[in-house]
């Protein structure tokens, strides 16, 4: 009989409404949260179908590499270009390298593939490349990392030098272009070369 | 009892409720609506204009939406008879154009060959571009030459905007709608064949004949045997660019090329000539009747020594080469210019043409291919 009256107390039905509007709380956070991680899954995948930007996003690789161990004054330094075309089959490509020409001199370069020829052009600092696909064939020319390009420089002082292919210079842009005529900006590196 | 369970239930359920919608609302602010079913208003301003032959007017493209909204990207054909205006340069006002997809002021040659400029313009900045319903915002803006004071109209085509709504995904569905510009009472777009070269107005005439690397007779069809190409007038005297124009040219039976071009100079002074043609590589020119004998396409010269007289001015440049090759008018002849040769060898549509076709005999082929390695040797516009 006591029970009964207790649970019908006032007091008593104040707490079972606190409680409800507690555990409501509770639920109501808890929808907030699960909807709020879906807008946020929404807007990600806004972001990813927002125009893509076009200013030079990069695809494979061209990279400097350094074949000689030991380089010394008046013996010649030799690097190389590794290349990387991410899948493409590649025409044609220009590449933009940055050097000390008054610390080093410009020799030569040299495909490694015979279907390419390199043109080669220096002005102030920079030596800028050219290499075309002057065969007909339909062969692919695809780059999976191999040395694409021979570079010789003649090291006329001590010190350590820096080579890097530069993105872009004024008019000029280091890029691959694909037998679809498309230009893929490939991810580029800086050097260091040690004369003794 | 069932009273009491009815109370609590709808306490909980107007508790979820105000619970969801507060922190909504502290977290992201009152709900805005999407631009679904919204209008873009795209149009010239001024929306008409009049304008003497061979002058220079500028429009901008207005771009007013029905709502406010947040601007990511825009792309449009602007599309105008190419034998009556002549485009010359752009201004991207919103963002800034895409690369590779949107035309510049670089592609003068192709746009005016091809008779519409590609717009493609991106804001890449965090916000976006907030582009109001009240007053719009001027997106870009184009300088055009008339080439002749006739009527002619400039029409929008494949136009989209892409903007963002407020839950951040992206809209792009806006119902676009154009209106043209009219030119001198406005007309039609009817591509016709290409006058034989342009009404002038400025102080000095150049009556002017050229010869271009590859081509030995007339090409075989109109379309092929003119083109439009730059003069740029440079001052000896004061050592900058006194004037430019942009003419077109068109081709004899000996393919020696005619064309005549207006500019405004002081005639007291002594000139050099820049001349760039739609596929070659620019050529310093500083006499009025030159002649090279180290070798075809050899020619050099350092100081301008033309006199201009008011009126009529014969320069015969047909005894030099203009040299081909920088198919893509960005200044030098690189590994782009290459393929556009090498990845269409052998096709004869008009398209392909307009870009690669070097010698203008209606095919890329091997002689393209012969003109644009020898290309490479020159490599750099003359300036």
């Amino acid at each position: 009989m006591n029970n009964k009256n207790m649970e019908n107390t006032p007091n008593n039905k104040i707490y079972v409404y606190i409680l409800a509007i507690f555990f409501a709380v509770f639920v109501g956070s808890g929808v907030f949260l699960v909807m709020n991680n879906k807008k946020i899954n929404n807007k990600e995948q806004a972001a990813t179908t927002v125009i893509t930007p076009t200013s030079m996003p990069t695809k494979g690789l061209i990279n400097l590499k350094n074949n000689s161990t030991v380089n010394k004054v008046n013996s010649p330094v030799n690097l190389s270009l590794v290349a990387d075309s991410n899948g493409e089959n590649i025409t044609a490509f220009d590449v933009v390298v940055s050097y000390d020409p008054v610390s080093m001199d410009f020799v030569k370069a040299d495909s490694n593939n015979s279907s390419f020829k390199v043109y080669s052009y220096k002005k102030d600092n920079r030596l800028t490349l050219t290499v075309v696909k002057t065969g007909l064939s339909g062969e692919q020319s695809v780059f999976k990392g191999e040395e694409i390009i021979k570079l010789v420089f003649q090291p006329k002082a001590k010190g350590s030098f820096s080579f890097k292919i530069l993105t872009s210079f004024e008019k000029e842009t280091t890029k691959f272009v694909s037998e679809k005529t498309e230009v893929i900006y490939p991810g580029v590196n800086e050097i260091m070369v040690k004369v003794n | 009892m069932k009273k009491e369970v009815l109370k609590i239930a709808t306490i909980f359920l107007i508790t979820i409720g105000v619970v969801v919608w507060g922190l909504n609302y502290i977290f992201f602010g009152a709900p805005k609506s999407k631009a679904t079913g919204e209008t873009m208003n795209l149009s010239f301003t001024p929306a008409t204009a009049t304008v003497a032959a061979n002058a220079d007017f500028t429009v901008n493209i207005l771009a007013k939406p029905s709502i406010n909204t947040v601007l990511r990207g825009y792309t449009t054909h602007v599309n105008f008879d190419k034998t009556k205006l002549a485009f010359k340069s752009i201004q991207y006002k919103v963002g800034v154009v895409s690369a590779d997809l949107g035309n510049t002021t670089a592609h003068v040659a192709s746009v005016n060959a091809q008779g519409f400029i590609t717009i493609t313009g991106e804001d890449t900045t965090a916000t976006g571009y907030t582009l109001g319903a009240a007053n719009g915002a001027e997106i870009v803006s184009i300088t055009f030459t008339a080439l002749a004071a006739t009527a002619t109209t400039v029409t929008f085509s494949d136009s989209s905007f892409y903007s963002v709504n407020s839950d951040g995904t992206l809209f792009d569905t806006w119902t676009i709608a154009p209106t043209n510009l009219d030119v001198n009472g406005g007309g039609t777009i009817t591509p016709s064949p290409t006058p034989t070269g342009v009404v002038t107005t400025g102080n000095v005439k150049l009556n002017l004949k050229l010869k271009f690397q590859g081509i030995g007779a007339k090409p075989p069809t109109d379309a092929l045997s003119s083109m439009l190409v730059k003069f740029t007038l440079y001052d000896q005297t004061t050592g900058q660019n006194a004037d430019y124009d942009i003419a077109r040219v068109t081709s004899n039976e000996k393919g020696i090329w005619s064309g005549m071009s207006d500019l405004t100079v002081n005639t007291s002074h002594k000139f050099a000539l820049l001349v760039k043609g739609p596929q070659h590589i620019q050529k310093k020119v500083c006499d009025s009747t030159p002649t090279e004998t180290a070798g075809a396409g050899l020619y050099r010269c350092s100081a301008g020594n033309i006199t201009l007289v008011a009126g009529d001015n014969n320069l015969d440049f047909s005894g030099i080469l203009l040299l081909a090759g920088d198919l893509d008018q960005s200044g030098i002849v690189d590994s782009v210019d290459f393929g556009m040769v090498r990845n269409n060898l052998g096709k004869t549509d008009v398209a392909t043409l307009a870009q690669a076709d070097i010698n203008r005999d209606g095919k890329v082929d091997t002689q393209d291919f012969s003109l644009i390695i020898a290309a490479l040797g020159i490599r750099t516009d003359e300036q």
